[in-house]
């Protein structure tokens, strides 16, 4: 498996599983640390940090691949550069952060979709060994569903990334692709059939049914979202 | 084809479930409490319409109504919908919490922050570095647009087509015009007779293409090909005794050429290679 910038090493341990990640710190939870940290407060930046970090280095990672961690600490120290004069709440911060982020991948000339296509191929072609049960047994269902959403084309998974990882709703993301709502609504739309026509979507339909994996699965970013 | 044709509805349904059931969920804006509802309502409100997808997952996954009592899963409150289609495990797992890998650079952040607010207290220094990226975008911007426009202006003057001043201008700037220009000119070898252009008005320059007698006259030259300008200025020359050019071409060919005395070069006349002869212009022009 392709390695996401993060390593794939990054398989969340059972007492990691319910820290706190990207999407299910809701915004309101948010608003006092970002007052916080606009006003130089340590505490108030590492909680804005843990909680959205996660999905600005997924999104990354589909938008430019290893080069994610380098271009999140860059679009971090921008968001800390200008976060005294940021006057919005915590959702706009949310597009606020991504929208910089997008920037500084692009600006960075870092927007590499790695062969997606051929990707995409070699996977439809039966890879070496999904074995999605497997992966799911072993947590690693992150992993997989970043990397089956990476390979998506671009703007669908930029799309889908943003709405789902990021939590952004059609307008937010609308505001970060620079798109109109209405093609963020179909690129998403594109993208989520697509995912779910995968063989390996498909096929997890068994495991996930028969080993229980679905609730293995880290979803706690419903409850909380 | 079957199977296809199934598989396509079935994903398709389940991804118009999905995405009216994320507009209500993962939409920031939206309150938890209004999202909580939207979930709920959307659980089973979508069920009917995705139809047969909903109902083969659903058997599966032992409906997802909270505790889910026949998987006794390790955190019943949340699984909620979980396992409820794949795809929506897919967005689930996604959207997961952090693995450890992520935060790992938690320090180094925290760290940054701090140096930028003891940079000089909030607020203060941001202003001149946030200069940084944005100008840097704005000098690129501004080359491409620079860019544009020379080519713009280049081709539009290599046509012919600019208004006369610009024009001329034009040629004083980009003198690559006479590189393809003067093509029939070279036809003649001509006995070099060098400085002794037509009427020369003491070096008309770009400046002052008014100067002219009626401004109707360099518009309607600024039309004419240099070509047939540098004709007529070469007729000239060649023949003593032919009547002078008309002024405002001159001063067209003139101010195209960069001065008087290069207009012969310009129009690839002198038995030097024309190219070499544009760029030497070039650099010395106005001195």
């Amino acid at each position: 498996m392709r390695g996401w910038c993060s390593s794939p090493k990054g398989r969340p341990a059972l007492a990691t599983r319910y820290t706190r990640s990207a999407t299910p710190v809701r915004d309101a939870d948010l608003a006092a640390p970002l007052r916080a940290a606009a006003s130089g407060d340590e505490t108030g930046f590492a909680v804005l940090w843990r909680a959205l970090q996660p999905a600005v280095l997924r999104y990354l990672h589909a938008v430019c691949g290893d080069a994610a961690e380098d271009v999140a600490s860059e679009t971090w120290l921008q968001v800390v550069r200008d976060l005294p004069r940021f006057g919005g709440d915590p959702t706009a911060f949310r597009v606020w952060l991504f929208r910089i982020a997008r920037h500084r991948a692009i600006d960075d000339g870092r927007r590499v979709w790695r062969r997606r296509e051929e990707s995409r191929d070699h996977v439809e072609s039966g890879r070496p060994a999904p074995d999605a049960a497997a992966e799911v047994i072993e947590h690693a269902g992150t992993e997989w569903a970043l990397r089956l959403i990476g390979e998506l084309p671009q703007d669908q998974a930029e799309a889908v990334l943003l709405r789902v990882v990021a939590g952004l709703d059609v307008a937010g993301t609308a505001e970060v692709l620079g798109k109109r709502p209405g093609a963020v609504r179909i690129a998403a739309m594109r993208g989520l059939r697509r995912l779910a026509a995968h063989p390996q979507v498909s096929a997890r339909r068994v495991p996930a049914g028969t080993t229980g994996a679905g609730a293995d699965l880290p979803h706690a970013h419903l409850e909380g979202a | 084809m079957l199977g296809w044709w199934r598989r396509r509805a079935l994903a398709k349904a389940e991804a118009q479930r999905l995405l009216e059931r994320m507009t209500g969920e993962s939409g920031g804006p939206s309150g938890p409490g209004d999202r909580g509802r939207r979930e709920t309502g959307g659980h089973s409100g979508t069920g009917g319409h995705s139809g047969p997808g909903r109902r083969e997952t659903g058997d599966r996954g032992g409906g997802g109504n909270g505790q889910g009592g026949s998987r006794g899963r390790g955190e019943p409150g949340r699984t909620g919908n979980a396992g409820d289609s794949p795809l929506e495990g897919l967005l689930r797992a996604a959207a997961g919490p952090a693995r450890p890998g992520e935060l790992a650079g938690e320090q180094a952040a925290v760290d940054a922050f701090r140096r930028e607010f003891a940079a000089g207290g909030a607020g203060a220094p941001v202003a001149p570095r946030r200069a940084g990226p944005p100008r840097r975008r704005a000098a690129v911007l501004a080359a491409a647009l620079t860019a544009g426009v020379l080519a713009g202006a280049g081709i539009a003057a290599g046509a012919g087509r600019l208004p006369a001043p610009l024009q001329s201008a034009a040629h004083d700037w980009i003198d690559q015009v006479p590189d393809h220009d003067p093509a029939p000119a070279p036809a003649a070898p001509t006995r070099t007779v060098r400085t002794v252009p037509p009427t020369t008005p003491a070096a008309q320059r770009s400046s002052e293409p008014a100067v002219t007698p009626s401004p109707a006259a360099p518009t309607a030259t600024a039309g004419k090909d240099m070509r047939k300008l540098c004709g007529e200025w070469q007729k000239v020359r060649d023949d003593p005794h032919r009547k002078p050019m008309d002024p405002a071409d001159l001063n067209v060919l003139t101010a195209a050429a960069g001065g008087a005395d290069r207009i012969e070069a310009f129009c690839g006349l002198s038995p030097a290679p024309t190219g070499t002869k544009s760029k030497n212009n070039r650099s010395s022009k106005n001195a």
